[in-house]
């Protein structure tokens, strides 16, 4: 075997059999970079030396802040008051409360950008409220998970920026590539629970639409609609990075919660603070490590080989990026968000690039991917988080999720056949500049 | 010995908060300073993202002691008790062998960049640096804490 061939083999059989035998991501990736490294005589050094520079970035700060601002929002009553906008417009058709929950999704998904959080946010309101209106478990919990998914490709949203940094393409971009898709994905969403609960009855709240009702519920959440203003129309006017926008949403969503809605007490920050860096850290150190592992793979030109076998297969654009969906659609069954975004990203960006896809569009491509891996077990992590809530084993979850599942690799499958879904909208405002 | 108990039960959570609310006050200070005072820090992006590398290394000790670290728990929750408790200890003392390479690395890196200091605080890098040995020990010291509780039985950890 060729020495790039035996890097190939340690590295990334090293990886699996460590991480299928229960060793942390991070740590796997760690070891196996490590294993290659002695195998080639080089010094490991190069690992701490790769994991340190990696690390050390400015916009990964925004990782830490958007967490600890969704989470400042969700306590200090800002998912609330979203709710109540959604309720006043969606509540009276049929299925409405899971209208209504899908479409608070969306909106918490411009001040939160994790799918977990946003799950948790609008779920533990409208799971027990579906319940009460005679959803079934199963629905209100499928709704919830699936929904929650917006979080992540609603902006902000954190594996983007991961994606961003990690493929050197504007964060700023991949922010508002993501607006469209993510109407389109709320949409098939709403569509999917429209026609479930029409098959099973689920009604509205029976009260009509009113304007007034509706002013009065924009004009309570005015401070919470305001966020993603703040945060999106900084970070698109060009007036701030995304890192500083996520720590201007950090203040804001303490000033919301202390002063304005006052429903977040100063002994909530504490364990806030820690929860936020004790997720950062179990991300960061997996970027790290994983970062020395895909540095030692494009060395040896592993990716390029990927991408050259892979034109021996096909030389179209949507099919490469069905055959990429496929492939994560698995991949995210057994691994984290950002640690597929980290390991895969260089190893798929040369292989789009050779055949002309966006650096963004892949990207978009990716987070839905990711999105669609918080609902898939063994490891979807959104209906961990419903299940919990709505009380129903992950069994029946997973298979009420199914229809949603479906919904959400359509919305791919159409975004990966129309680039400009994903690409008109940051080219638009390109042009207005 | 109570106040080891303390020490042991917080020591990592203190430190992460305070550094998280440096991060937090020096980004948003250079927000501040550049629209209200119309005056570019120019050490605010450097504090935040050191106190950022030594927030995620001792956090990465923390979640050993909240059993956080991301991993694939599937296939060893379908595997029998006695298998899953063996693969629990391989499993753990890779990772903790794993720690003490880093140390080991970690502490030889300082000596790479022992001349250098930070463009703008002029700090010198091996006081940033020195954030992956300590976690990677922090880690280590964890690890073994949860190695010794599971062979004296009862709860491998919080």
């Amino acid at each position: 075997m060729s020495e790039a061939g035996m890097v190939a083999a340690i590295l990334l059989g090293g990886f699996s059999v460590l991480f299928l035998i229960g060793v942390p991501i991070a740590i796997s990736l760690g070891v196996a970079t490590v294993l290659a490294l002695m195998y080639l005589g080089t010094p490991t050094m190069e690992l701490v030396q790769g994991a340190m520079i990696a690390s050390d970035s400015f916009p990964f700060l925004a990782v830490p802040f958007f967490i600890l601002a969704g989470q400042l929002m969700e306590t200090g009553g800002l998912s609330r008051r979203l709710i109540g906008v959604a309720a006043a417009l969606m509540g009276h058709v049929t299925g409405g409360l899971a209208m209504v929950t899908i479409m608070a999704c969306a909106f918490f998904a411009a001040i939160s950008g994790s799918g977990p959080a946003t799950t948790a946010a609008i779920g533990s309101i409208m799971i027990p409220a579906m319940l009460k209106r005679g959803y079934t478990k199963e629905f209100a919990g499928a709704v919830s998970s699936s929904g929650g998914t917006l979080g992540i490709l609603i902006p902000p949203s954190i594996p983007m920026v991961v994606y961003g940094i990690v493929g050197n393409v504007s964060i700023t971009d991949m922010f508002l590539a993501g607006i469209i898709p993510g109407f389109v994905v709320a949409f098939t969403f709403m569509t999917t629970a429209w026609l479930i609960s029409r098959k099973n009855g689920f009604h509205g709240t029976g009260e009509p639409f009113s304007v007034v009702k509706f002013l009065k519920a924009l004009n309570e959440a005015k401070a919470a609609l305001m966020a993603p203003l703040i945060i999106l129309g900084g970070i698109y006017g060009g007036i701030f990075t995304p890192t500083e926008a996520a720590v201007v949403a950090v203040v804001y969503g303490m000033l919301c919660g202390f002063f304005i809605y006052r429903e977040l007490k100063l002994s909530d920050v504490p364990r806030m603070l820690m929860e936020t860096a004790m997720i950062t850290g179990s991300v960061m150190i997996i970027i790290g490590f994983a970062t020395a592992f895909g540095r030692l793979m494009t060395m040896y030109q592993i990716p390029q080989m990927v991408a050259t076998w892979m034109q021996g297969v096909t030389n179209d654009r949507f099919l490469l990026l069905m055959i990429i969906n496929v492939f994560l659609l698995f991949v995210g069954m057994f691994m984290e968000t950002v640690a597929q975004i980290i390991i895969l990203t260089p190893l798929f960006m040369p292989m789009a690039n050779k055949l002309g896809i966006d650096p963004i569009q892949l990207g978009i491509v990716f987070v839905i991917n990711c999105e669609l891996g918080f609902l898939t077990p063994p490891v979807g992590v959104n209906l961990f988080v419903a299940s919990n809530i709505a009380k129903v084993s992950i069994e029946r979850l997973s298979k009420a999720v199914i229809p949603f599942i479906l919904a959400l690799f359509f919305s791919v499958a159409v975004i990966s056949y129309f680039p400009e879904i994903s690409l008109w909208l940051p080219k638009f405002l390109k042009s207005l500049r | 010995m109570s106040w080891w108990k303390k020490i042991d039960d917080n020591f990592e959570e203190y430190l992460v908060m305070f550094l998280m609310l440096v991060m937090i006050v020096t980004a948003f200070a250079q927000v501040i300073f550049r629209f209200v005072i119309q005056m570019s820090l120019d050490w605010s992006e450097e504090l935040a993202r050191y106190a950022f590398l030594w927030c995620m290394f001792i956090s990465a000790g923390m979640a050993v002691k909240h059993r956080r670290h991301i991993k694939v728990e599937f296939i060893m929750e379908m595997l029998p008790k006695k298998v899953r408790f063996g693969l629990e200890i391989i499993s753990d003392l890779i990772w903790m062998a794993f720690c003490l390479l880093l140390v080991k690395d970690g502490i030889g890196l300082l000596e790479f960049v022992k001349t250098q200091v930070s463009p703008s605080m002029e700090v010198p890098f091996k006081y940033i640096y020195t954030s992956l040995p300590v976690g990677a020990a922090l880690m280590f010291l964890r690890l073994l804490q949860q190695m010794v509780r599971r062979f004296r039985g009862g709860d491998a950890g919080v």
